[in-house]
């Protein structure tokens, strides 16, 4: 079962892709609020694939992404962003993130991003 | 969606007190506050757009583009624009009140999207300059190579002799022998960026020789479709693409000569290239237009070019296709429970779980009196091991219930700021202990008298710019909130360096009000003159001001923290500051209290409330004109006998027993026939018929079943001493 690591700020957040995923028969690794947690947990779990919020406190997604590659470069780490973000995600992508979701999402683009990436 | 929607405007709540928070440290020049600002901003956005609150998502949006401006160094920062943001803060938390009671965002935003327009216009000018300047600067570049780099159009449609140099040279550095054509699908919303991730994805396995349009042309309002120039292994190219979303189509051409060094691009084979992409891109493809493609290229004068492997990919329609399952659902909830390290509760499910410890609290009690009465040793060991656990749940509970005490300083930033603009002084204001916490009772009930302590601080305490001038104490005025845990209880102090209380003004308006005779105002002590301020309709500012009101304040705060079991004091030294000082239980559902029997009839003190306790007989009265008081270590305290006031008939003990209980700074004793026990007990509301009836604060039940008044010692012992 795929095991996926969600990063986002908002409780709100988190609960809405937790909710998408668990419904596409994905597991939950676990939840983090901000970057540092994100690469903390990251090498606790070695999730399947990592949902990563752009803007957050303490460290943004983008720092989140460099240092998890730097630990695991086949990390596969897929943004997730509102618009407005698009230079960021670019910059990720040149960074190794594997795919991007932009809120305000829909569930079956959400499963779809996750699965590709995954390969599932 | 409806059902994120407490989610939703929780995390709304939290992130205006961030945002207040933030303004402030940003007007104080930190200038990181304006990432927490726009994250925030970001965020809000974010979910308000999930739940289509679009005027919330329009306002944000608004507000993060010139936050996005400022941060790029577009937009200069200045009061005004603060101001203008503190006013979105505001209307956003209109419409935060307006979600949560009628479900709509309905405010209007007109005012403030036109004043960010505004600022997004200078950014635009800007920006429109630094594009000027950039195109400027390819056109020179162009003209030094004098070769201009291909456009879309270029390789679409028209081609040109330095279309074929350009390709030529592709051939020249290093040959391709794939020609990637990917369009991707009609409802994919930033298509520059899922072609930018094909591309990157591409560079991992395999050389990008070119693309066309170029990366740096595709931009917001970029088509979908382009072409990428490969040397690599076809069939991973395939694998790849099947590992990317959002893709409608794509083709692989196969490029035969690719081994041959020399092999170059005819311009007519450029040519078909692109007639192959138009028509790649005009039609869904079908397995017979594959065909079509082929013959076309069967067509071409020279036959380089031969499509050997046209894989079509649909836009994964089964992907859509979710398996919602109960069963399947369940099963993973529990997996996920056990890896989830925090969960949101609802408060009222905390509240429930109080009672119902409170429940077990009484039933705990009721077993250890059984198990003393029937002397059964096993019942005895059993029922201390369950007094272990229930103390230590009750200790877990009253854990969940704490709140950091920040949940309430952090708005007062913003309220300082406020107010010192609006009575023009200059005030740094200082928080400390933010982490301390409290019961998420007590801090509800806390807020509004702390909001009205600062609110006085700034008011009444801290003097004006100019008459700050004239002292040594300088311009700015210090106010300082701070909590912090002493023994199991939280002190939280306001401290100003203002101008302190003025007693004589204090014992002045009190005789005028006529709150107490002059012979009453000569025998008060200095700390109980500044007590003053906490008694009901006071007031000594000449001047009644919207901001701290007409004096009733002051005694609601006193009421409030009382209740709560706690205890407020006032120091001060005149001209040089005024430091309230409250003193709070940690909790209030469950409090020790003192067991006390007059009669035959039991109550309850509060230990909170109980300086000492001490057995006293005749010897220890003295009669000061013709009352007793009680004469202890030279000092006179006044008395409530409690069986007086209850009307409880039975007679006077030899030795009795003095609870001393304090009362605005001065001791009174409390006389009981004897103290029965001390322990925890679980406070209940007094119900609509009683909840008048003055003296008490709450009942109780003991283990044994009965029902025990809590005695609520302020107002027992104001009424009684004051008749």
């Amino acid at each position: 079962m795929t095991r996926v690591l969600i990063v986002d700020d908002t409780a709100f957040m988190r609960k809405l892709l937790k909710n998408i995923l668990f419904g596409a028969g994905f597991d939950i690794a676990g939840e983090a609020e901000n970057g540092k947690q994100a690469v903390e947990l990251y090498q606790k779990l070695r999730p399947d694939v990592v949902t990563m919020d752009v803007v957050m406190p303490e460290m943004t997604g983008l720092d989140a992404l460099k240092q998890i590659k730097s630990v695991d470069k086949d990390a596969k780490i897929v943004m997730c962003t509102a618009i407005g973000q698009e230079q960021i995600v670019k910059t990720a992508i040149k960074l190794g993130a594997r795919g991007y979701i932009i809120k305000p999402f829909q569930a079956p683009k959400v499963i779809e991003e996750i699965k590709k990436v995954v390969g599932a | 969606m409806a059902a994120y929607k407490d989610d939703f405007l929780q995390e709304l709540y939290e992130c205006l007190d961030i945002f207040n928070q933030s303004f402030v440290d940003l007007e104080n020049g930190d200038s990181a506050a304006i990432n927490e600002i726009f994250r925030v901003a970001h965020t809000i956005k974010g979910m308000a757009g999930f739940l289509r609150y679009s005027s919330l998502e329009n306002l944000c949006h608004s507000m993060e583009e010139v936050l996005s401006g400022i941060k790029n160094g577009d937009i200069e920062i200045n009061s005004e624009l603060i101001d203008i943001m503190l006013s979105t803060v505001d209307r956003i938390t209109d419409m935060v009140k307006q979600i949560e009671n009628e479900d709509n965002d309905k405010v209007k935003i007109e005012d403030l999207l036109e004043a960010f327009d505004k600022y997004k216009k200078v950014k635009d000018v800007s920006r429109g300059n630094l594009c000027i300047q950039k195109q400027a600067k390819n056109n020179i570049q162009s003209l030094e190579v004098t070769s201009p780099k291909s456009s879309k159009d270029n390789f679409r449609s028209d081609p040109e002799p330095h279309c074929e140099q350009q390709t030529k040279n592709i051939g020249d550095e290093k040959t391709y022998n794939l020609i990637l054509n990917v369009s991707l699908s009609a409802d994919c919303i930033a298509k520059d960026l899922r072609a930018s991730l094909i591309i990157e994805s591409l560079r991992d396995i395999c050389q990008v020789l070119k693309i066309s349009p170029d990366e740096d042309e595709m931009d917001s309002s970029f088509n979908g479709q382009f072409a990428v120039f490969l040397s690599g292994d076809g069939d991973k190219v395939e694998d790849l693409m099947d590992r990317i979303s959002e893709i409608e189509k794509f083709n692989i051409i196969y490029n035969e000569k690719a081994e041959n060094p020399n092999s170059v691009l005819a311009e007519s084979q450029t040519n078909t290239l692109e007639q192959n992409s138009k028509e790649f891109s005009d039609q869904e493809l079908q397995l017979d237009e594959v065909q079509v493609l082929e013959e076309n290229l069967d067509e071409l004068p020279d036959q380089d070019l031969k499509p050997q492997k046209i894989p079509e990919t649909g836009n994964s329609k089964n992907d859509s296709s979710i398996p919602y399952s109960k069963s399947v659902n369940s099963k993973k909830m529990s997996s996920e429970t056990k890896r989830q390290e925090t969960i949101r509760v609802s408060t009222s499910n905390l509240d429930n779980i109080m009672n119902l410890v409170g429940e077990l609290v009484i039933n705990k009690g009721r077993l250890l009196q059984i198990s003393q009465q029937y002397n059964i040793n096993e019942l005895k060991e059993a029922t201390g091991t369950l007094d272990k656990s229930i103390s230590s749940l009750q200790d877990e509970v009253m854990r969940t219930r704490m709140v950091k005490i920040e949940k309430v300083f952090s708005k007062f930033p913003r309220m300082i700021r406020d107010l010192s603009r609006k009575l023009d002084k200059n005030i740094d204001f200082e928080i400390e202990g933010q982490d301390t916490e409290l019961d998420r009772t007590i801090l509800d009930e806390i807020s509004d008298p702390l909001v009205h302590l600062v609110r006085n601080a700034v008011d009444h305490g801290i003097e004006s710019s100019q008459e700050r001038e004239k002292t040594e104490k300088g311009e700015i005025g210090h106010i300082k909130l701070s909590a912090r845990r002493e023994k199991n209880n939280v002190i939280i102090e306001i401290e100003d360096d203002g101008k302190g209380l003025d007693l004589e003004l204090l014992k002045k308006k009190a005789l005028e009000k006529g709150l107490l005779s002059p012979s009453e105002i000569e025998n008060l002590t200095d700390d109980e003159v500044r007590m003053l301020i906490f008694a009901s309709g006071f007031s000594t500012k000449e001047k009644v001001t919207e901001i701290s009101g007409r004096g009733v304040g002051m005694d609601a705060v006193k009421s409030a923290v009382e209740k709560l079991g706690g205890k407020v004091r006032v120091h001060s030294k005149m001209g040089e500051y005024t430091r309230v000082k409250i003193d709070l239980p940690p909790t209030v559902a469950i409090i020790r209290s003192l067991l006390i029997e007059v009669g035959s009839e039991i109550y309850a003190i509060p230990i909170s409330n109980v300086v000492k306790a001490l057995s006293v007989g005749k010897d220890d009265y003295k009669l000061v004109k013709g009352t007793p008081l009680l004469y202890i270590n030279n000092k006179l305290i006044p008395v409530v006998e409690l069986k007086e006031i209850f009307n409880i008939e039975c007679k006077k003990l030899d030795k009795e027993i003095a609870i001393i209980v304090e009362r605005e700074n001065e001791e009174v004793g409390l006389i009981v026939d004897s103290i029965i026990d001390q322990q925890e007990i679980v406070i209940k509301p007094l119900t609509t018929i009683f909840s008048n009836s003055k003296g008490f604060s709450g009942v109780t039940i003991l283990g044994d079943g009965r029902v025990i008044p809590i005695l609520d010692v302020s107002s027992l012992i104001r009424d009684d001493i004051d008749d």
